[in-house]
């Protein structure tokens, strides 16, 4: 498995999109415009404590994960879950994790891009 | 043939769109619930494809709003939700959702899906869903 292949799981996303160049640009586009905001609202969140929020967000991060095959999709999940039941011991740590993977998914599809995979 | 999408995620909004729109649909989108409703009161909608969270209400709420009138009784409903756990799932085929994709979905069974349900035979479902019908 390359260094891609740990961050986009390519078949499921071809799946997903019907391997549609045009479409997988849009959703590309679409997720960069959308991450910041909802990485400034996760932290924002997480500032005050605020396990609903925090959830909420995580939510709609995880939808999108999903779309792009991100195998950080199951991160997402458990923050989400953590989130719900009112955070855990290691919550922190894995919200950094969850960011600092999501970050890496629109750099890992424009490599995919580039490389032809995609 | 209309397809009302409700969902608040634009990337899954995109990708229903275009999908259902390349298929010979026409499409109309609703960010919420209440939108969703606005849009069913509206004008007449052959199928809605729904997500099971959004902001001001639920799929659920839409769905029993759908099922209460006479004119939109029938209408077909396909949950896509992010929400996999079976109790879930079932509720809402209980309460009159047709058919039930993972997200995300494989977009070929989800329109062949929708095809057939509009036509109301209903048959055996699309390997991807769980149905309220046939299977």
């Amino acid at each position: 498995m390359t260094t891609l292949d740990n961050i986009i799981d390519t078949e499921q996303f071809l799946r997903t999109t019907s391997r549609d160049r045009e479409l997988i640009s849009e959703l590309m586009f679409i997720f960069q415009r959308e991450l910041p905001a909802l990485e400034a609202q996760f932290t924002n969140a997480l500032r005050q404590g605020d396990f609903p929020a925090i959830e909420q967000t995580v939510h709609k991060v995880k939808g999108s994960l999903l779309m792009f095959g991100a195998r950080c999709v199951s991160l997402a999940g458990s923050v989400e879950l953590d989130a719900k039941r009112g955070g855990a011991p290691s919550f922190p740590e894995l919200c950094e994790d969850l960011k600092t993977e999501a970050a890496r998914v629109i750099p890992a599809l424009e490599a995919l891009l580039k490389a032809g995979e995609l | 043939m209309t397809i009302l999408i409700a969902d608040d995620d634009p990337l899954m909004i995109l990708l229903l769109s275009l999908a259902f729109q390349r298929a010979g649909f026409a499409t109309c989108v609703a960010l919420d619930v209440v939108q969703a409703t606005q849009i069913i009161n509206r004008q007449r909608v052959d199928a809605v494809v729904l997500d099971m969270s959004m902001p001001g209400g639920t799929g659920a709420d839409l769905i029993h709003r759908l099922r209460m009138f006479k004119r939109t009784v029938r209408v077909p409903v396909v949950v896509v939700s992010g929400t996999v756990e079976d109790d879930a799932r079932q509720q809402l085929l209980e309460m009159g959702a047709d058919a039930f994709f993972p997200k995300p979905p494989k977009v070929e069974e989800l329109i062949a899906s929708v095809h057939r349900l509009i036509g109301m035979n209903r048959p055996a479902p699309a390997s991807g869903a769980t149905t309220n019908h046939g299977a």
